[in-house]
């Protein structure tokens, strides 16, 4: 069994305690349900010896230990907020994904939401980019100017 | 000055005219005592003397001789007069003046009137009195020595319980727990002190855990139904029958959502930190904080096209907390990346004696002595909550560091600094 406190106690003490406590996972409040989603998932894979190391959403495959991803035999190197953004839309597939929701996941407190939009775009652009080189069909659509959807497009 | 010393000199101040209007007192007291004694001799002698004359006055007279200090002469065709006494200073024989206290009176005889003068010596007097003064005085003295001597000794024991409590006042912090009851004492006053004081100090203390608790309970009881909401409209973003305008007005209430949050978060903090619920627990290695915010921030920067140039002294540590220092640093490296122009330089600079941090930008829009202020921010960033600098300033507070903030009108350089 594993356990993700959500608490609205946000100081590196409750955190702390919370980890001492045999949590495995400590989010605070507020956040956004993809967020945890991103969390429940990885947590799962950390726990569960059996299942392999591999992530696997339509061409993308990410060896989530040695954090490397791959797309048939060809390695992708990505930047760590890079990966982590990867790895927050294959856990949220077919979700409507807002910018600021993905600034909130990638940056937490550090960024306000002004120009966090921008901000966001200009990564998923790289990240986009980096995915269609490699011959990748672009899984990432548009929404509405403020947001994006993820799906693998069968 | 001490309460005793002070004491001492009210009660010496007091005492220099009350010795002298007793001294004085005391003479004429004395003196007079003295001259009554004399008067009544004299009268003695008188009664003695005109019982003797009567009897036989041919003889009498001539058997008493010249040099006797009974003086009798006949009265002759005087007037006759009651008893009455006088003093005179005559000249003695070692020139001293001597103090005689004379009675004149008349008797009658079968025979004749005589004038009977009776003298008196009072010498002895004014000396007793002078020793008498000066034995009192002394013995007066003595006391007061004693007095001070005795109240210093006593003064030690007896004041013990109110150092006690002063003692334990001095240590006493609200936010840590009151280990012992303040002492007991026989003495009223102190007991009435000890049990205010007690009485004070836990009221404080409860209103400070309840304080805190508030300020915690708050801030979950904010959070809670904020997520609720958030969840709830992230779920109705997910509809697939909305149109744009709905997406759009669902993401500027989230946006909202957010700031209340971040708001709430923010005050409660700056909360916490004044009711010093941060306990420095030691030394905090403020060079490896920047760093990794520097980290952080450098997408940013790359992203607003910001050159950071920085001067991080490694192993620079600092007495604190290490969360406070994290939100001190990362207020003011977020600030000068917010507010710093475009393709511009932000340069920070941390070393053993100050951390410097500046980025070029327009002037500020408002009054510069009210930056530090809660609430305050520029007109164009109203999805600010406008308390980052608050908390630097705050936090730098309470480490006693000076924050300062300066803008070169010249080179358009925000500075703001902070000396340790």
């Amino acid at each position: 069994m594993s356990v993700i406190i959500v608490s609205a106690k946000n100081s590196l003490e409750d955190k702390l305690s919370g980890f001492d406590l045999g949590s495995d996972d400590y989010i605070t409040k507020p956040f956004y349900l993809p967020e945890l989603n991103a969390r429940i998932k990885s947590l799962i894979r950390r726990r569960n010896e059996n299942a392999s190391p591999y992530l696997n959403y339509g061409l993308i495959s990410i060896q989530t230990i040695t954090r490397t991803v791959t797309v048939g035999n060809k390695v992708i190197t990505l930047t760590q907020k890079e990966y982590e953004l990867l790895i927050y839309l294959i856990s949220n597939p077919d979700r409507f994904l807002d910018k600021s929701a993905i600034a909130r996941y990638l940056w937490g407190n550090h960024l306000d939401a002004a120009g966090s939009n921008d901000f966001v775009y200009t990564h998923i652009k790289k990240l986009r980019k980096k995915l269609t080189d490699a011959g990748i069909p672009d899984y990432l659509q548009t929404r509405y100017g403020i947001g994006y959807f993820f799906n693998k497009k069968e | 000055m001490k309460l005793l010393v002070k004491t001492f000199i009210y009660l010496l101040l007091s005492m220099v005219p009350i010795g002298i209007i007793g001294s004085i007192l005391q003479y004429e007291f004395i003196s007079n005592a003295i001259l009554k004694d004399i008067d009544e001799q004299l009268a003695r002698r008188l009664k003695f003397v005109t019982l003797q004359l009567k009897k036989d006055s041919v003889n009498y007279v001539p058997w008493l001789g010249v040099h006797s200090d009974i003086d009798i002469k006949p009265l002759g065709n005087k007037l006759k007069f009651s008893p009455q006494y006088y003093t005179v200073y005559k000249e003695g024989i070692s020139k001293k003046f001597v103090k005689v206290r004379y009675l004149e009176a008349c008797v009658e005889t079968t025979h004749s009137n005589y004038i009977i003068k009776l003298k008196q010596v009072n010498d002895e007097s004014t000396k007793i009195i002078w020793d008498v003064t000066v034995n009192v005085i002394l013995i007066c003295l003595m006391l007061l020595v004693a007095l001070v001597i005795l109240t210093l000794v006593i003064s030690k024991t007896l004041w013990k319980p109110f150092y006690i409590v002063v003692g334990r006042l001095k240590t006493f912090r609200i936010d840590q727990p009151i280990n012992d009851d303040f002492p007991k004492s026989s003495i009223r006053e102190f007991q009435v002190l000890s049990d205010a004081i007690s009485i004070m100090t836990n009221y404080s203390r409860q209103q400070f855990i309840q304080q805190k608790q508030f300020a915690e309970n708050a801030s979950h009881e904010i959070q809670t139904p904020l997520t609720i909401a958030l969840s709830g409209l992230d779920d109705l973003m997910q509809s697939e029958h909305l149109e744009v305008k709905s997406i759009k007005s669902i993401q500027r209430t989230k946006d909202a959502l957010y700031r209340l949050s971040n708001l709430t978060q923010g005050l409660l903090l700056l909360a916490k930190i004044d009711n010093q619920q941060f306990k420095a627990d030691g030394m905090v290695n403020v060079s490896e904080i920047i760093n990794n915010l520097l980290h952080i921030y450098n997408d940013f920067a790359l992203h607003s096209q910001i050159t950071i140039v920085h001067q991080i002294k490694e192993n620079i540590n600092l007495y604190g907390h290490p969360y406070l220092y994290e939100v001190l640093f990362s207020n003011l490296i977020k600030n000068a990346m917010l507010h710093g122009s475009k393709g511009k330089v932000v340069q920070i600079e941390l070393s053993h004696a100050y951390f410097r941090i500046s980025n070029e930008g327009e002037p500020l829009s408002f009054d510069e002595s009210l930056i530090f202020d809660r609430f305050v921010k520029t007109t164009n960033r109203s999805d600010s909550a406008g308390l980052g600098l608050a908390l630097v300033k705050q936090i730098g507070g309470l480490y006693g560091m000076t924050v300062r903030y300066n803008y070169t009108h010249k080179t358009k350089q925000h500075e703001f600094n902070i000396e340790f």
